[in-house]
């Protein structure tokens, strides 16, 4: 049976008319790929501070697949009893949308911001290399999957005071050796100076 | 002993400049590391990562919104397979969905609604929507959250597939979109370990 054009639009006219919804106009959307990770879990033995960046262990993401596709990172919570979700917008991701070739791979740097108010507590989410589908309508994703967790601390505890200052120091290295060294030379050689007189003098 | 007290005050002033050098680099320090990151002394590391291959995509065509007292699953009319492209470990399936999205007007957005099949309309209300996956080999499945979720039971062996079937639970009578393509998604996550 033929329907005229006319008729097409007539049809489709009603049925949006009738409160129809177009949904997945397949094959429009292209699902077919795949992601791959190097690690499974990430584990941050240290406890954490509110109000803090960190970077964690890279991860490697490949395409195992024969055609060139397009991927995105993320993070999320996997909703475990008990422990809290991180949330996406604490983790930055360089890069963060890429394309690889077919069997490439890209090394990802991961790092966590904590905020200021986040709530202390024991962490545990995911970091996901995400395949782009492309197309409209009723896509079908696959994401790649390592396991990250970590605790927080509370604000103003001992520890996290402790933990900021050994940061410092490893971070001015060797500056944070070399300065006291010299001031407490130059304080040393000053009392010296002052309680006793030291010539010297060639013979 | 003029010398010595010269002396004295030379060396005085020598510490003083060192020590608000140092005071300067410490007042500094915690902007410097904050702003570029700190690794974590002790960091635990598992390799050995997943790997998941998807094929095929979900088909549910033109569809009416849902009626008052009637609300029914819509099946796809294709199927999609994930594959544990894995050369040695199993891996747990997780899945999640999205909000639907118009793709012609951005503030039509139906949210995603895991109680729809059970509350009905029009309990749920407009502009939700209810979206079902389940495995043929397992017979199990779930609907979807935006939380990342155990789907189908047991892991998914290396080389294994899974072929799944979606259910769409359409949003009430008077939701918006009639007329747009709606677009969402489901996602597969892959998790070794």
């Amino acid at each position: 049976m033929k329907v005229s054009s006319r008729h097409k639009l007539h049809l489709v006219v009603t049925l949006v008319t009738a409160g129809f919804a177009l949904l997945a106009f397949a094959p429009a959307a292209k699902a077919d790929g795949g992601v791959a990770v190097d690690l499974s879990e990430i584990a941050v033995e240290d406890h954490l501070d509110p109000g803090r960046r960190y970077e964690l262990p890279r991860i490697t993401v490949r395409n195992p697949g024969d055609e060139p596709s397009s991927y995105r990172m993320s993070a999320g919570g996997v909703g475990d009893d008990g422990l809290l979700d991180p949330v996406d917008e604490w983790f930055s991701f360089e890069p963060n949308i890429f394309e690889l070739d077919a069997h490439a791979t890209q090394a990802v740097v991961i790092s966590l911001r904590l905020p200021e108010d986040v709530p202390p507590g024991d962490y545990s989410g995911l970091l996901r290399a995400e395949l782009l589908p492309e197309g409209e309508g009723s896509l079908v994703g696959v994401a790649a999957g390592a396991r990250i967790s970590f605790v927080v601390t509370e604000p103003g505890d001992l520890g996290a005071f402790l933990r900021w200052l050994v940061s410092i120091f490893t971070a001015l290295m060797p500056w944070s050796y070399i300065v006291p060294l010299v001031l407490l030379a130059v304080l040393v050689s000053a009392l010296v100076q002052r309680r006793f007189r030291i010539r010297i003098e060639a013979r | 002993m003029r010398n010595s007290k010269k002396g004295n005050h030379l060396a005085g002033r020598r510490a003083a400049l060192l020590f608000a050098v140092t005071l300067a680099l410490v007042m500094v320090a915690p902007v410097s590391a904050a702003d570029n990151g700190s690794v974590p002394g002790q960091v635990s590391v598992v390799g050995g990562g997943a790997c998941i291959e998807v094929a095929g995509v979900f088909t549910f065509g033109l569809q009416p919104f849902s009626p008052d007292g009637a609300i029914g699953p819509t099946l796809s009319s294709t199927g999609a397979t994930i594959t544990n492209c894995d050369a040695t470990a199993p891996a747990d399936i997780l899945a999640r969905g999205t909000a639907a999205v118009s793709s012609t007007d951005a503030e039509v957005v139906w949210d995603l609604n895991t109680t729809i099949a059970s509350d009905g309309c029009p309990t749920v209300g407009t502009d939700q929507y209810g979206h079902a996956v389940f495995s043929v080999q397992t017979g199990l499945g779930i609907f979807l959250s935006l939380v990342d979720t155990p789907t189908f039971g047991d892991q998914l062996a290396s080389g294994a597939t899974y072929d799944i079937v979606p259910q769409l639970y359409m949003p009430c009578e008077g939701s918006g979109g009639a007329g747009h393509t709606m677009n969402f998604s489901a996602i597969f996550t892959a998790l070794q370990g």
